[in-house]
């Protein structure tokens, strides 16, 4: 293989899919980064088996092949050249190994055979549907707060993508939390399935999901999916197993219902959780009238904030782990929410205010005696 | 030499005591739960509200009632022990 490229060029491919090259692995080929030549393009793929990305770049094809070059190095060395300079890459098939020319400099790296290197699953012929790239991030960054990271319960490390005919809904939980973010959908998806996507993946999807006015294709088989972004292709193994009936689990008759402001009660939720530790993270309410009282006692001190709100329904006091509730308030994307209540040891739900499209269920705290 | 194999004997008693105390409180907790599981289907033929009431002390003790986790140890609250309760005490 011989080629050339801007040194911008390689370093944006390689930046996009070194997200899935595994930190650790007991197999030294997944380490490498494969590049592989197509037509008058330079295809760019990594993979930790479970999800591969595999981006393409325009390059001068001088002579076609492929080559496995170790991915740290390789991505490093396009960290530290010019962004205008043109890097020379030639790869002897024999030895494995590649001539990295740049500028009137040579570096010489080691690299693996590509033939070792895992192929990538082909993409379905019929895609599923196609979403705005904005649309699914803003929906993605609604949720992933929610996901586990919990390996013992691989279900809840993924995302529920439940596709209707209207509505696509995307609902993330670990059981002490619920993330619910529906969106009505202008075309029917080819078909209607649920499957659960891993958290880890969607992560790194949603930090690639950046242009205003693209779309992303998702593509489904029975035990993959597939989401086309421009140049990126990201692919990940779906998770097995039945997502819980999440329907169960959010309130459909509230107590009382307090509707506030969200940045003073994320505001005055943060400055209560200063006083928390590692063990007591416990950021307690009372709803009194129309006051909301913010408080937490702990070993290090007190605090106690009054909020004026607008409440309906039964006065209670209720505790809310305060992590998990600055969670929620923070993708909550409105300046009024609505806080409605079941009862001091029962589910809550938060909600936008004027919008049906987004709900997060907080378990309340409760002492353990 | 003596008087590191003092200090092993020594850390081997303290873990000794410490490993008895802990199968200590893993029986007790044992007993609890199977006390608490055996109310719980007595009762349940005779009043709904025991049972439930039982289910809710099951949950305070820091073991899931949920269908998806039911009996085992939880760490911290869970949202689906928290709705089912809910559901029952609707």
């Amino acid at each position: 293989m011989q080629i050339s490229l801007p040194a911008e060029n390689l370093l944006n491919a390689l930046l996009t899919v070194y997200r899935a090259v595994p930190p650790r692995t007991p197999l030294p080929i997944l380490t490498g980064i494969l590049f592989e030549t197509k037509e008058n393009e330079l295809y760019i793929t990594a993979t930790d088996l479970e999800h591969s990305i595999c981006t393409y770049v325009s390059a001068t094809i001088e002579e076609p092949g492929a080559a496995v070059l170790p991915a740290r190095e390789i991505t490093e060395l396009a960290r530290r050249l010019h962004d205008t300079s043109i890097v020379k890459i030639q790869t002897d098939g024999q030895t494995n190994t590649t001539v990295i020319n740049y500028a009137q400099s040579e570096l010489t790296l080691h690299g693996f055979s590509p033939d070792e290197y895992p192929t990538m699953p082909e993409l379905p012929k019929e895609n599923l549907i196609n979403l705005p790239q904005q649309q699914l991030r803003k929906m993605l960054k609604q949720v992933l707060y929610a996901v586990s990271t919990e390996e013992h319960r691989p279900v809840f490390t993924g995302v529920l993508f439940e596709f209707t005919n209207e509505k696509l809904n995307v609902v993330a939980t670990d059981t002490h939390r619920l993330a619910l973010r529906s969106t009505l959908l202008d075309t029917q998806p080819s078909k209607l399935i649920n499957v659960i996507v891993p958290g880890k993946t969607l992560n790194e999807l949603s930090k690639l999901l950046v242009k205003e006015d693209s779309e992303v294709s998702i593509y489904v088989t029975e035990n993959q999916i597939f989401f086309l972004l421009n140049e990126v292709q990201i692919v990940t193994r779906l998770l097995a197993g039945n997502y819980p009936n999440y329907n169960l689990v959010i309130p459909q008759h509230t107590s009382c219902d307090v509707t506030l402001d969200t940045k003073e009660l994320l505001e005055a939720v943060d400055r209560a959780f200063l006083l928390s530790s590692p063990g007591r993270q416990t950021v307690f309410f009372q709803l009194q009238e129309n006051t909301l009282t913010v408080f937490l006692n702990a070993q290090t001190g007190r605090i106690r904030e009054d909020l004026q709100v607008n409440i309906t329904g039964d006065q209670m006091d209720i505790g809310f782990n305060g992590r998990y509730l600055m969670d929620a308030l923070k993708t909550i994307n409105s300046e009024q929410l609505h806080f409605k209540f079941t009862g001091p040891t029962t589910p809550a739900l938060l909600k936008p205010a004027g919008q049906d499209e987004y709900i997060s269920v907080l378990v309340p705290a409760i002492p353990q005696q | 030499m003596e008087t590191r194999i003092s200090d092993m004997m020594t850390d081997l008693k303290r873990m000794k005591n410490h490993i008895e105390d802990l199968e200590e409180e893993n029986s007790q907790l044992r007993r609890q739960l199977s006390i608490m599981s055996g109310a719980g289907v007595q009762s349940n033929t005779n009043s709904p509200p025991a049972a439930l009431q039982n289910l809710v002390r099951l949950y305070q003790e820091g073991f899931h009632v949920c269908n998806l986790h039911f009996g085992r140890l939880r760490s911290g609250d869970c949202l689906f022990c928290s709705a089912f309760l809910y559901k029952k005490q609707e």
